[in-house]
């Protein structure tokens, strides 16, 4: 595709919740001082890091047209894993650390292929599974740590989320590495656009031999895995693990996805769209705390930007089929 | 759904009430304390002060899952309603006018969902978790935070009868019953679900009929949170905080599918007692509180794999499909 | 058109629980021919393809391919022999691009160790098929932007992607109009050329008698016999088919047109605009157009399901307002809607037959809001007896159905409610010879007790045999109008009007002259 298509072709990926959410935006910038500057501009996508890697798993689950419910206890139980391990250890080695993040991924990629196995492969109801195995998590973790919460993590483990390359802080880096290998995997190889034709037409998928058990099953492993890495980032970062850490990440993962124009019937959008939904999220809270709202006041109005933000997309996609289907069709 | 009566949703079922029981059985016979001929203390306070609430709670997200929807908002519902119920009792001194204005404030938030939901065309996950961000909120901006006390009067009107809450649920569940399984009303609900545009068709409403389900949804939310503050005999603007998720893990036990048309009121019951039965259970047998959420997953999946079995051992319906 | 052989069958059996579907079929199928295969709905056509396509196993006798064994383990295995089916439900990815849909499942990939997806040659080879066929399609283009027509010929275009031996057309043209159909015959007799074996499914005879070459007639999982096209005839394949003769199709009694039921007055909506029609008591009026003139449109407005936007609308003399339209005041004035969708729009699948028949009524029959069980299951046995709807009880799942029977069951749902004016939309959509029958007795039957019958219509041998008068549509509008004793009825003539555009306004005739149409005769 030429620069000049590929550009076109932007545009037209951005749906129209986007346009009203950039609206939004600018309008904050108007509003307050230094919004679109570099040091807030940052505090947003720090903020943003952790819901944007979980996000990046969702989209895929939802892109086949269902929902990975178990994310929140994933992320709880792969960062409760780690902290106790850290903690377990006199003093904190790289090693450690590494090995730290490697439990988070082990048992995030963990609970990730019993998610796939049961859904994608036995058939199993994936409402059922997903949200057994958010309960098995979030009850593991309650647990293991007798309904406490762990805290004070060593440097070197939180150097992780909050220490800085180049002037980004390292969770902002790692999120970006992590979308850029998603975006790949996402619209640049055959699981990819299996997801999508999975998600448009489960029949038509079967039928042009695309192996769907297959397809599904890495579609949860994988966001089992991402929500084990968004444990990592969330460890490092609130320098705190306990039965309570991912809670309602479930639920925040599904409307970072469908703010950025992921339908929940699948086969549409993606997570280009997630990205920014994700960021659109966090810049929202960041805006409306900077405003001076009460933390109460804030969660009311996030609750109507989200509507209004869905809302304005809903009512131009009826308008626009309205428009195209006045002009008297003409058979090609 | 309701008159369909085939030998496998039977079994199905049938299933789950025996596991009830079965339960039931096994927590008397493994322990003394959960359940005995001269000991029913404990399971007459499950019944009486416990299981009431999940199974309003589970039945209030069952109604929208028949018309092939969620609701989100069942926290700020219980909240909110049951927050600006005590403010009214306090300022107008009327227990009547109090239950009147929370009842009032659970229906105008399902009203507006079902409208989001039904006339604009917002998809319900959007619109009701939406809703209730802005419901929490508000509880939270009203009360500033803070808690009421001092309904001393208000919980003396119900537990002057221990039975005042199951009695209650009672009446709804039965009620509800009867309109979505013995009533045209209820028909076209679950014809709404089942095929929206066919219903839409046959001269059904489909956008009354889903407004309608969502009210529902926020009457019993409504209901529920002014139970509680009478149990409580206080109101907190964080009361519903986490029952969305034990709304959605009762009713999803009880064998209710967020496929339009394939919940039914008694998932509500059946899950909400299986929910209850087993947490007392748990601790009974001395399973430690801090490890009921796990075993609820368990539980969960094994539901899961159950009726997987059953659905093998029912071989015998021969599929004739005609082309 | 060669002698020799490209695909042998012998054998060949499949067998579901309860019903041998495939009884030890043997036929065969040689290159460059078009071999229609006819059957009844139930007869083992599908399932007897599908086992060639690689979807079913088989589980008895065996297939000879080019003269070797030939027994697919999937969908896969027989692609790679260069089998390939395009089914009768189009199974295209709506939100994808045709490019993608070409390639699903095997979309190119360059280099060794990403194994990148190449978008550009996917869209390069899907443009270069579609030209090579002649189909105007960019191949960038989603296919829910399409045309139905348009979809099917990228259907095809995707079954021959691949290097091909024979493909299997199911019903190809259920969806089409005649223009659409001579395209994709175009496509076809290309393909011949090339020596493809093409397997033609089909209940149309004139599509039959146009493009076929060799007929194989299947009935109740068996082999009836196979005849050459030119050598045989209507009576014979359908004697062939049903084991009987069949009394003639169009069987009506022509009525003297009653009071006007149903009237449009240059009714305007989204799709159409100065649309004037009228449907007597007594008579069928058909409606001839191409998928998309805006036929359906019409139909939802009349129904109150899709808004009016200008003109006016009467039943029965009175005028029914645009603001407030809705089927439920539909349906209470009279009006019945039989949509052409009757899956997703006429049925509740998962329902049973019986709660199906009763979901109009429900306020008519349960009349204090109560439903009433015993009630209920008299009134669908009644029905169903009346409509000959075969299944073994009423409380069968609809999805359980074959077409015609569930045709019949949305018939019934509608007699419910006593309308006097019916809409029914592709009535006869994918619906065998033997049921269509049946339907056209029950319309005729309709319209002899006084009703009458809006009946929108893609098949010509249809729209000509049973209505009184035929309206066409083209881009929204009516343009023209053929009432039977005025016009002859033929499909050369109905096409005429049907592709006749802009211009002329349509008038309706005066009652005077009306009646005195059909005192003359021809009726």
């Amino acid at each position: 595709m030429s620069g000049m298509n590929r550009g076109k072709g932007f545009i037209k990926g951005i749906s129209g919740s986007m346009w009203a959410g950039i609206g939004l935006i600018f309008l904050f910038a108007v509003v307050i001082e230094n919004y679109l500057g570099a040091r807030n501009v940052m505090n947003i996508l720090r903020n943003s890091s952790v819901l944007v890697v979980v996000a990046a798993g969702m989209t895929m689950i939802i892109l086949l047209g269902e929902i990975d419910m178990s994310v929140g206890g994933v992320i709880t139980i792969a960062a409760t894993s780690a902290g106790l391990y850290l903690q377990s250890v006199e003093t904190v080695t790289i090693g450690n650390v590494l090995l730290g993040v490697l439990i988070c991924a082990a048992v995030g990629l963990a609970f990730g292929i019993f998610n796939g196995y049961m859904i994608g492969i036995r058939k199993f109801n994936y409402w059922l599974v997903s949200f057994g195995s958010m309960s098995m998590g979030f009850g593991l973790a309650k647990g293991i740590t007798n309904g406490g919460v762990l805290s004070g993590f060593d440097t070197k483990f939180r150097w992780i989320s909050m220490g800085e390359v180049l002037g980004l802080s390292m969770c902002i880096v790692w999120a970006l590495l992590i979308c850029a290998a998603v975006l790949f995997l996402q619209y640049r190889t055959r699981f990819g656009l299996h997801l999508y034709a999975i998600g448009d037409s489960e029949a038509c998928a079967l039928n042009s031999g695309i192996n769907v058990r297959k397809t599904r099953f890495l579609a949860y492993a994988f966001s089992g895995l991402m929500a084990g890495l968004a444990a990592m980032l969330l460890l490092a970062r609130t320098n705190s693990a306990g039965a309570a850490v991912g809670e309602g990440y479930e639920f925040n993962a599904i409307a970072a996805v469908v703010v950025g124009g992921t339908a929940m019937d699948g086969g549409k959008g993606g997570f280009k769209g997630t990205i920014f939904g994700a960021v659109f999220i966090s810049a929202m809270k960041n805006g409306l705390q900077l405003i001076g709202l009460s933390n109460y006041w804030q969660q009311v109005l996030l609750g109507v930007v989200i509507i209004a933000i869905i809302l304005y997309d809903v009512i131009s996609t009826k308008l626009r089929v309205k428009k195209s289907l006045r002009r008297v069709y003409s058979d090609g | 759904m309701a008159d369909r009566f085939d030998v496998r949703s039977f079994l199905i079922k049938g299933a789950r009430v025996i596991v009830l029981i079965l339960l039931f059985v096994v927590f008397s016979a493994f322990t003394d304390s959960f359940f005995g001929l001269n000991n029913w203390t404990n399971v007459g306070n499950i019944l009486l002060q416990e299981a009431p609430f999940y199974i309003l709670l589970a039945l209030g997200m069952t109604i929208p899952m028949i018309v092939g929807g969620i609701d989100l908002s069942i926290e700020a519902n219980i909240s909110l309603s049951s927050f600006i119920c005590a403010m009214t009792i306090q300022a107008v001194g009327n227990t009547g006018a109090g239950i009147l204005t929370g009842l009032a404030v659970g229906l105008l938030m399902g009203f507006i969902n079902g409208v989001l939901i039904a006339r604009t065309g917002l998809p319900p996950f959007v619109a009701t978790y939406s809703m209730n961000w802005i419901g929490k909120g508000s509880a939270l901006v009203i009360s500033k935070g803070g808690q009421l006390n001092g309904f001393e009067n208000f919980r003396n009107l119900f537990n002057s009868w221990e039975g005042t809450y199951l009695l209650m649920a009672g009446i709804i569940l039965v009620m509800a019953w009867f309109l979505y399984t013995k009533t045209a009303f209820g028909r076209e609900t679950y014809s709404v679900g089942c095929n929206a545009v066919a219903a839409r068709i046959s001269g059904i409403n489909s956008t009354k009929i889903k407004i309608l389900a969502y009210m529902a949804s926020g009457f019993i939310g409504a209901m529920t949170g002014m139970m509680y503050v009478a149990k409580l005999g206080a109101a907190d603007p964080t009361l519903g905080n986490g029952f969305t998720i034990k709304a959605i893990a009762a009713t999803l036990i009880g064998g209710a599918s967020f496929r339009g048309a394939k919940s039914r009121v008694s998932n509500a019951l059946i899950g909400g007692l299986i929910v209850v039965i087993l947490n007392n259970g748990l601790i009974h047998i001395g399973v430690p509180g801090v490890w009921q959420d796990f075993a609820q997953g368990l539980i969960i999946i094994a539901a899961v794999l159950m009726e997987r079995m059953l659905e093998k051992l029912q071989t015998a319906e021969p599929k004739v499909r005609l082309q | 058109m060669g002698q020799q052989t490209l695909l042998e069958i012998r054998n060949l059996t499949k067998v579901f629980p309860g019903v041998t579907a495939v009884d030890h079929v043997s036929f065969d199928i040689r290159p460059g021919e078009v071999h229609v295969l006819m059957g009844e709905n139930g007869a083992g056509k599908s399932t007897l393809v599908k086992m060639i396509a690689g979807i079913h196993g088989i589980d008895d006798g065996d297939m000879v391919l080019s003269g070797e064994v030939y027994r697919p383990q999937s969908v896969l295995d027989a692609q790679r022999h260069g089998i390939n089916m395009v089914h009768q439900e189009l199974s295209m990815m709506p939100n994808r691009t045709v490019a993608q849909n070409i390639f699903v499942g095997r979309e190119p990939v360059k280099g060794k160790l990403l194994k990148q997806v190449d978008l550009r040659k996917m869209n390069e080879d899907s443009q270069a098929l579609l030209d090579r066929l002649g189909v105007k399609v960019n191949a960038q283009t989603r296919t829910k932007d399409l045309s139905i027509a348009l979809q099917q010929m990228v259907e095809v275009a995707k079954a021959i992607s691949t290097d091909n031996k024979i493909l299997i057309l199911d019903e190809p043209t259920s969806s089409l109009t005649t223009p659409e159909i001579k395209a994709l015959f175009e496509i076809v007799r290309r393909l011949k050329e090339d020596g493809l074996g093409i397997v033609y499914i089909s209940h149309r005879m004139n599509e039959i008698f146009e493009i076929g070459d060799r007929i194989t007639i299947m009935r109740d999982g068996k082999y009836v016999g196979t005849r050459r096209v030119k050598e045989t005839s209507i009576d014979e394949i359908i004697n062939m088919m049903i084991g009987r003769k069949l009394v003639q199709l169009f069987d009506r009694t022509w009525n003297k047109p009653g009071e006007i039921l149903l009237e449009t007055k240059e009714l305007t909506g989204l799709r159409f605009r100065n649309v004037n029609i009228r449907v007597h008591a007594g008579e069928i009026a058909g409606v001839a157009g191409l998928v998309g003139a805006g036929r359906t449109e019409v139909a939802k407005a009349v129904f109150g399901v899709e808004p009016i936007e200008g003109g006016q609308l009467f039943f029965a003399g009175k005028e029914i307002l645009a603001k407030g339209h809705s089927p439920q005041k539909a349906i209470a004035d009279g009006i019945s809607y039989l949509s052409e969708d009757r899956k997703q729009e006429g049925l509740f699948l998962e329902f049973s037959i019986s709660d199906n028949i009763v979901s109009v009524a429900l306020k008519d029959l349960f009349k204090n809001g109560l439903l009433n069980p015993a009630k209920q299951k008299k009134t669908a046995d009644e029905y169903m007896q009346k409509l000959s709807v075969a299944a073994a009880d009423a409380e069968r799942t609809v999805d359980t159905l074959s077409g015609g029977n569930q045709q019949k069951v949305s018939l019934a749902k509608w007699l419910l409610t006593r309308s006097r004016v019916f809409i029914f939309d592709e009535p006869t959509r994918g619906i065998d010879i033997g049921a269509k029958a049946e339907i056209y007795a029950l319309m005729d039957e309709l319209v002899r007790n006084g009703a009458g019958i809006l009946m929108i219509s893609s098949e010509m041998t249809e729209v000509c045999g049973i209505s009184d008068r035929i309206y066409a549509m083209h881009d929204g509008e009516i343009s023209g109008e053929l009432i039977r004793g005025r016009d002859t009825f033929t499909e050369d003539n109905v096409l005429a009007i049907m592709l006749r555009s802009g211009g002329e306004r349509h008038e309706l005739l005066p009652d005077k002259e009306e009646e005195a149409l059909h005192d003359k005769g021809g009726r």
